[in-house]
Formats: structure tokens, sequence, C-alpha cells
């Protein structure tokens, strides 16, 4: 399975390594199409606010995911490890690059659910807004959470997002729960203003193309 | 030799500092009881994220030791380090015995 994997994956299409103080996220690589990684995605628990909650994944369809933000300038899906051992804990998707209107937009994945109790997801979303923002070409950037997701509104409210908007009874859960739609966004200057109280957890990041 | 307590008071002081950054209804209390995150706790992943790397920080300064609590090893326990500073300690005591650095 895994060599016909790596037969379909394209190249990576964003080529960055971000390394933090206790994650590294790189572009995702057959190595991390595992069999867990799979049950992360399958898994009600971790997949309730993702869309692919509503259709079992399998390795093929990972593949084309992978391989239809890769046909896209500027997405990726980066994998996240923690950088002391390089145990693989999540996913990072760059979704959107659109350097038209200067916008651009990520979905978080922790799959390891211990992962949850280190704040690995406050970081690596840090770590994607030093990167995109340090891009010219983009000056603004958002993401959609589903309204009960209120962990990932929390986080996001606090690095600094603003709620732009409402879709209402834009989801169905799993559970059949429909649920509104929050848009969240922010400006480079806002994040200008922000970064700097992060500079705690971001001293040590670093971003090496290859 | 680092005593127990001088991990204590490690953590205490990177409460201390945490505690700046935190709105009133959302400071932690300098108690080994204290829950951190998760249940009854009080931190947020990105409040947590600033205290494991306060703790880090003075673990390095205070006693030149470089450890890493955020990792595979922290996740492979049954209760994770960070419910409580009870925990927290138990789990520094644990990697500084066994030598366990970056």
């Amino acid at each position: 399975m895994l060599s016909h994997i790596r037969d379909v994956l394209l190249p990576s299409n964003v080529n960055v390594v971000m390394t933090g103080r206790m994650l590294l996220l790189r572009p995702i690589s057959k190595n991390e199409l595992t069999r867990e990684y799979l049950a992360w995605l399958n898994d009600p628990v971790i997949n309730q606010y993702m869309s692919v909650r509503h259709r079992p994944q399998t390795f093929d369809t990972v593949a084309q995911y992978i391989n239809a933000l890769r046909c896209k300038p500027g997405c990726e899906l980066l994998a996240i490890f923690f950088k002391k051992n390089h145990c693989h804990i999540g996913g990072l998707s760059l979704i959107e690059y659109d350097i038209d209107n200067g916008i651009a937009s990520y979905g978080l994945m922790i799959g390891d659910h211990r992962a949850y109790q280190c704040g690995c997801g406050a970081e690596a979303t840090l770590l994607y807004l030093t990167y995109i923002f340090a891009d010219p070409k983009i000056r603004r950037v958002y993401v959609t959470v589903i309204s009960s997701n209120r962990r990932a509104q929390q986080l996001i409210e606090e690095v600094g997002f603003q709620k732009e908007g409402v879709l209402r009874q834009h989801s169905v859960l799993a559970s059949g729960e429909i649920c509104d739609f929050y848009y969240y966004g922010m400006l480079k200057e806002e994040w200008g203003r922000y970064q700097d109280s992060f500079s705690d957890i971001l001293k040590t990041a670093r971003y090496e193309k290859f | 030799m680092i005593q127990r307590d001088d991990i204590i008071n490690v953590i205490f002081s990177a409460m201390e500092d945490l505690n700046t950054q935190l709105p009133q209804d959302k400071k932690i209390d300098k108690r080994l009881d204290v829950q951190l995150f998760g249940g009854q706790g009080n931190l947020t992943s990105l409040s947590l994220v600033r205290f494991i790397v306060a703790v880090e920080d003075r673990m390095s300064e205070t006693f030149e030791k470089s450890v890493v609590l955020a990792d595979e090893r922290a996740l492979s326990k049954e209760h994770s380090p960070f419910r409580s500073v009870a925990a927290l300690v138990d789990y520094i005591e644990n990697l500084l015995s066994e030598n366990v650095d970056a």
C-alpha cells in the first residue's frame, strides 16, 4: 500500500520546514501515511469538525486530498511532529493561497489526542501565522470553524483572529446536529501588533527552505 | 543535586510571569494541588505553551539543565504531567533523575 502511495503522491509544493519550540512542521510524506494516520481521520471524535467526517477515509482518498492541494500554488499538507523525537501528531493544511486577492487560509488537525494536553495546536497556529504573514503577497488570513467547536474558537480568538461572519445552519455534524459556520479573519497589520506578545513562544522559530 | 523544592520554586516563578499575562479570573494559584490544563484547569492551549516555555527556560537559567517537557514521553504518561502543579513537579523530578534532557 505504501509503495502505491509513494507512486501517486505529487512532489511537495511548499518546500519549507517550520521549527518551533516543541514542534516541527514539514510537507507530509508517504512515511506519515500510516494506518494510525488513517485511524485519526476516521476517528469520530477527532474528525467531528472536519470535512472528512462525512466519508470514510482510505489511503487513496488521503493521497487525492494531498495531491489536490499540491496542484494549487502555495498549498500543501504539513505534517506536525514533536521536534525532539519526530513523533507525528497531526497536520496543518495550507488550504488556500490566493495572491490575486492576498489571502490565505489553513486548517489544523491534532490527531494524537494526547497531544491536546501539550498546547500543540497553539504553537502550530503561531508558526503558520508567522510564516504566512512574512509573505509580502499575503495581507489577510481567514479560518472557518463550526460553531460547536469551542476549543478551536478559543484558540483562534486568543491568537488574535476576529469573528467576521456567520453562515447560519451551514454544517451538519455526524450526529445530525445542524450548526452555524463561523468565519474568522486576521489582517497583516493586526498580526504585526500581536506578534510581539508571542515572542516567548516564537523566539526560537526557524523557517528553512529546501 | 536539584531538590524537589527547587523545582517547585522554578514552577512558581514561571507561574508568576504567566499570571501577569492572564486575565484576573484566569490567574493560577501558586499551590501544588492547583489544576493547570484540562478538567478544572485555568490554562488554555496558548497559555499552556507559554507556561511550558517559561518553566523550561527557568530550568535552564537556574540549574543549567535543559529539559524538554512536551514530547512523546509526556504523551506516554497515563495521566498528563500538565494536569496539576504536583504532577508537573513529579514529572520533572523523573526527567532529571533519569538524566533525560534535550
